[in-house]
């Protein structure tokens, strides 16, 4: 019995110590620390959320290899804007557009915030929300990416992304015979 | 806004191996793509892309997000695509799905009777329209061409004598009743076809051809709702405003859902599943196709497949021969008479006018036909069959009186054509599934078939439902895009029950396609 109460109290001590601390502390591949709070790191990545739960975060920084810090900023920073609009929680379920069903359409705020992202932060940004397993961010940033294909040549879209042409004359010219449908402006 | 400069990846890596993204969020990002044109032309990109855009896996999920748009109608006449205001206009980029404003009240009107009302289906509501003036009908039919319409202006009347004096059957008399001013007037045009957008004329019966009766009339629905090309197209005819004369409140109704039918979607999606099928794309009659709503989210891909395809079958020897009789999957079967030979099958080819390929089918051998046919027996009908999961496997003809040739499939090697050779539409297709039922007995008399793009990116037609094939419902049918997927049926002709025939797409197994009656 005495050594369950006694576990019971470190229990609630250190819930105590972690009420206390309510943020957690990120470290991105380059080194630089960002805070965050921890209830919405939990709540909008399961994999922040799982290291809180397991335990795994380091009050001196949680080491995130895989993010630099420009992309890490912005997951933090995303993280906080969230944190402000949750009352707009419900406006997100109400606003489900038919035309794309299976996706919630970005906010406003949303979409400004990655609106005003470069192409390369926006492009490290969704790889760091897909590994930090933050699946409206990932959302968020995919429609964005997807967006800057909507209506563009193959071109056009290569340079987008800065991409080769790796297709050969004669392979180019069969794609575009079967998919001559796709091909509107031609 | 630079691309490469910051980008690791991209500066240090080889060519061949410039992908900003690993696969797995290539395919997150294509996944919102919502229209397949966009998907394809991504593919066109690079290697890579098309890797990820024509993995079984990924066009498994993209088909279950991504519900096919109706693209258009076929029928014997050929393709009619859903339309688009602005018959020029480039794809917009930023807004094809937002596109489909316009959601119309259909009109209609009672059979054998001169009581018109303009009604949407979909809601059940409806405004009847006053009578046709006397004289004004007195008017339209007082010469084989029409002439002396009340009001015309100069241009009108030019273009109504340009078309006098083109072939009389193909003029087709309207009376157009107009929200704007509450006023019948009377119209002539090419054909049915060309409708403006907003009047629904789909049955021979309520549309007057020059030289017949003309107890029966058109009307139409061509009110303040109507967007640009079919005002600028009908301009002439319409006058400014008097008092338009229905109930303020059903045209605030109706206004107010045309403004967005995205939110009336959204409202009524909670309410019921049917008051969520909301666009009307537009009728079916023996004509053709007569889109109504512009511009349709699927105009840009439909124009652009109507360009791509070739529906006068050009790359056929000697095409002015050939004579559709029978579509499915993107493949047409078209035949030419042998000459002289009354008791042969006639010469069939299957082509698929996309890319504009084709497959002589080899004649049937005499002594095979005759140990089949009785004496007597007549070919009658050829038709395009499924037969076995893969489209690429069907391929049949039949004549009436034999439902199936015996003997084995060696034997009747002439049914398979090269069937892989003309089968396939396309590279990125998934050619595991097929949405056709297998047994194509119910539908055999109607020409009318839907076109339905497959997000598989492959082309598929859609049979009508049987009911509406067998003359029961007849052409007083449309065909609405329901939205979500559905293509919806409302019918209005049969006085009990009125019922609602639906196609229903199952995300998940496309294959399962069925009209559904609904009480």
């Amino acid at each position: 019995m005495e050594v369950d109460k006694g576990k019971g109290e470190a229990e609630e001590t250190r819930k105590v110590a972690e009420a206390d601390r309510d943020t957690v502390t990120l470290k991105s591949s380059d080194g630089k620390l960002f805070e965050v709070s921890k209830e919405a790191a939990a709540r909008l990545s399961t994999v922040l959320a799982g290291m809180i739960a397991g335990g795994s975060i380091d009050d001196n920084g949680t080491d995130l290899k895989q993010i630099g810090s420009e992309a890490l900023e912005n997951v933090v920073d995303y993280c906080n804007k969230h944190a402000n609009s949750i009352p707009s929680a419900a406006l997100i379920s109400s606003s489900i557009s038919f035309n794309t069903a299976p996706f919630k359409e970005p906010e406003e705020w949303e979409r400004k915030f990655v609106d005003r992202l470069s192409h390369d932060a926006l492009f490290d940004l969704v790889e760091a929300a897909n590994f930090l397993g933050m699946e409206r961010l990932l959302d968020v940033t995919c429609h964005k990416i997807s967006e800057m294909m909507k209506g563009k040549s193959p071109d056009q879209i290569r340079e987008v992304f800065n991409i080769k042409n790796d297709y050969t004359k004669e392979e180019l010219e069969e794609i575009r015979q079967e998919l001559a449908w796709a091909f509107y402006d031609d | 806004m630079t691309t490469s400069a910051a980008r690791q990846i991209t500066g240090d890596a080889p060519a061949a191996d410039t992908l900003p993204f690993p696969d797995e969020l290539l395919e997150e990002i294509f996944l919102h793509l919502d229209d397949a044109a966009d998907l394809a032309r991504a593919s066109a990109a690079c290697t890579s892309f098309r890797r990820v855009a024509s993995a079984r896996r990924f066009l498994r999920r993209f088909r279950s997000l991504h519900a096919p748009p109706l693209l258009g109608l076929v029928d014997l006449d050929g393709f009619h695509p859903a339309e688009s205001s602005e018959p020029p206009t480039p794809p917009s980029p930023s807004s094809p799905s937002r596109g489909d404003g316009f959601m119309g009240p259909s009109a209609t009107h009672a059979m054998a009777s001169e009581i018109l009302v303009v009604c949407d289906p979909l809601h059940r509501r409806y405004v009847q329209h006053p009578p046709i003036p006397n004289d004004l009908v007195l008017d339209e039919t007082a010469a084989t061409g029409i002439h002396g319409l009340p009001g015309t202006d100069q241009r009108r009347r030019e273009i109504t004598d340009q078309r006098r004096r083109e072939i009389a059957t193909n003029v087709v008399a309207a009376f157009v009743f107009t929200f704007d001013n509450g006023e019948w007037r009377g119209t002539t045009y090419h054909s049915s076809r060309s409708l403006p957008h907003g009047l629904f004329g789909y049955d021979a019966a309520a549309i007057c051809r020059t030289g017949e009766a003309m107890d029966r009339v058109v009307r139409s629905a061509n009110n303040a709702m109507t967007t640009s090309a079919a005002r600028r197209r009908i301009a002439a005819a319409a006058a400014p405003a008097a008092d338009p004369p229905f109930p303020d409140e059903i045209l605030e109704e109706i206004f107010v859902r045309l403004a967005d039918a995205d939110d009336l979607a959204r409202a009524s999606a909670a309410s019921s599943p049917r008051a969520a099928s909301s666009a009307a794309s537009g009728l079916v009659d023996p004509d053709g196709f007569h889109p109504v709503e512009p511009p349709h989210r699927s105009a840009p891909a439909a124009r652009a497949f109507e360009r791509a395809a070739d529906p006068t079958f050009s790359f056929l020897p000697e095409p002015r021969r050939w004579v559709v009789c029978d579509t499915r999957d993107g493949l047409v079967l078209l035949f030419r008479r042998r000459v002289g030979r009354a008791d042969a099958f006639d010469d069939l080819v299957v082509c698929d006018p996309l890319h504009r390929r084709y497959v002589q089918l080899p004649p049937i051998p005499d002594d095979l036909v005759a140990s089949v046919l009785q004496p007597g027996w007549r070919p009658k009908r050829q038709e395009l069959r499924p037969s076995g999961l893969r489209p690429s496997t069907w391929l049949a003809a039949e004549t009436t009186g034999i439902h199936r040739l015996p003997g084995t499939d060696e034997q009747r090697g002439w049914r398979r054509g090269q069937r892989r050779e003309i089968a396939i539409l396309g590279d990125l297709h998934d050619g595991g599934e097929r949405m056709l039922d297998d047994d194509g007995e119910q539908n055999q008399c109607c020409g009318l078939r839907l076109l339905l793009w497959q997000q598989r990116m492959k082309f598929s037609i859609i049979d009508l439902p049987p009911k509406l094939n067998s003359g029961l419902l007849g052409s007083h049918a449309i065909i609405v895009d329901a939205g979500e997927g559905m293509l919806g049926a409302p019918n209005w002709a049969a006085p009990e029950p009125r019922f609602t025939l639906k196609k229903e797409f199952e995300a998940r197994k496309c294959a399962e396609l069925r009209w559904c009656a609904e009480a």
